[in-house]
């Protein structure tokens, strides 16, 4: 998948041969390993003579930015007989893209749900920024040119300035692209209920669920579980994980609900919810 | 130039013989570049070419470099040499024998030509277009050294497969990747996947 990513977007059989594309998710791994690292030559060669290994976590955000880049060249043309044109895209670009990759489900904990939908999005951010540089001058193309920053994207002070006008852009039109289904916001371990938070439901709900047949306390230790702890508001509608918003359900209610609201049933929750 | 301690065997193999050899080598895109015939890192049809007239010509004096799959197996387990082990036991559960560790690009023509290539020729021609009983006697006579190395670990043949390629310019991330870690691993196995 994520070589076919390669010869899709950048790469000939031959270029895969001789290993270009390992050399680009060498120069990944190693931005994500060391922070602020250029990815010329010197360095490449000083990251594999001194690392025997990286982090599991830098494994896993490579393997995420690179089968979502692969994601995004897979839905890009669905017409049999159209592709995407290799010769129009450099590998200055591809970094460009696995920044933005990065920044939005990385840095911004984002969920990108529609891959056409964001591979389209940064497409026209790069002709727009590419737009905008052809009227720069040389004396301020370190400042300012877009299109010099992807040509030097293996120097940390100019890819560190595309990341930042892809940050503002992407936050500047987040809104919108919710709102086109094309990224949605994470679910992190604050959007949950502890343990705690679900036994205290339990007495607060009297020992029943809203349909008042009675929750037994050794549900409460099912595993795989039998209750989930939902939420009044949702999580989509901005509601937290705090008990006055919490329920325990029981595993079908909770996910037939899905992220609809729920109207408030117990007193615990029309009483503070409302507050 | 090979470091005698990993037990090397030297034999000079005809033309025929390396032809059968190469199908049952390896060319592990673990450390080695992807050269040979049909590989993107490997010759031209064009160095193929002036290799094989090279060598019909008798000007070619070049070694290939193997490793014995069987007896380094069995030289890892004697060193309880887990990484080794896990490697030549696969290599060999592929069904080869040999590792390449150099010479492939020449092996690889010799092999392409036996069978027939469209494209490789010796004085222009294709082999089914030269006179049979010459090529026969060429393709068994013809010999080449072949060193096998049958005591070594595969951290060492990496080492070693660097070391014999420094004077062939492997690319700079062909020589990053012809190291033994988890770190080249990860990046050749997450790029390939």
């Amino acid at each position: 998948m994520i070589r076919d990513m390669f010869k899709n977007l950048l790469f000939s059989g031959a270029r895969l041969d001789q290993r270009s594309h390992e050399e680009m998710v060498a120069q990944l791994t190693l931005k994500l390993h060391k922070v602020g690292s250029a990815l010329k030559k010197p360095e490449l060669d000083s990251f594999y003579e001194n690392n025997f290994n990286t982090t599991p976590e830098t494994q896993k955000r490579v393997k995420e930015i690179l089968t979502a880049t692969a994601k995004m060249s897979k839905a890009g043309f669905t017409d049999k007989g159209t592709t995407f044109s290799k010769s129009r895209f450099s590998k200055g670009q591809l970094h460009n893209l696995w920044d933005v990759i990065q920044i939005i489900e990385h840095q911004n904990d984002y969920k990108i749900q529609n891959y056409k939908g964001m591979f389209n999005w940064f497409l026209e951010k790069d002709i727009e920024f590419a737009n905008k540089s052809k009227k720069v001058t040389e004396e301020d193309r370190d400042e300012l040119s877009y299109i010099y920053w992807t040509k030097t994207y293996n120097n940390p002070t100019f890819y560190r300035k595309t990341q930042y006008i892809f940050e503002q852009a992407f936050l500047q039109g987040v809104q919108e692209l919710i709102a086109a289904g094309i990224v949605k916001k994470k679910r992190t371990h604050q959007d949950s209920f502890t343990w705690q938070d679900k036994q205290e439901l339990y007495i607060k709900q009297g020992k029943v669920d809203r349909k008042d047949l009675p929750i037994a306390a050794l549900e409460l230790y099912a595993n795989p579980a039998l209750l989930e702890a939902g939420h009044v508001v949702s999580v989509k509608n901005g509601g937290e994980a705090i008990v006055p918003n919490g329920e325990l359900q029981r595993k079908s209610d909770n996910r037939s609900q899905g992220s609809r609201d729920l109207q408030p049933h117990f007193d615990y929750q029309q009483s503070e919810t409302s507050q | 130039m090979i470091n005698n301690a990993f037990d090397v065997k030297e034999e000079r193999k005809s033309l025929r013989q390396l032809a059968r050899m190469y199908k049952v080598t390896k060319l592990d895109p673990a450390f080695q570049r992807m050269g040979g015939v049909n590989n993107g890192s490997g010759w031209s049809i064009t160095h193929s070419n002036e290799y094989l007239q090279d060598l019909y010509e008798g000007f070619v004096s070049n070694t290939v470099i193997l490793l014995l799959v069987a007896d380094c197996l069995k030289y890892a387990e004697e060193q309880n040499d887990k990484e080794s082990i896990v490697y030549y036991q696969d290599v060999s559960d592929e069904g080869y024998e040999y590792v390449s560790v150099d010479g492939n690009n020449s092996t690889s023509t010799i092999h392409e030509f036996v069978h027939g290539h469209p494209e490789l020729k010796i004085n222009g021609r294709l082999l089914e277009d030269l006179p049979p009983s010459e090529m026969d006697d060429w393709l068994s006579d013809e010999k080449l050294y072949v060193a096998i190395l049958r005591r070594i670990s595969i951290k060492d043949a990496c080492d070693q497969f660097r070391k014999v390629n420094k004077q062939t310019k492997l690319n700079d991330q062909e020589h990053r990747q012809a190291r033994w870690s988890a770190l080249s691993m990860f990046i050749r196995n997450t790029a390939n996947s």
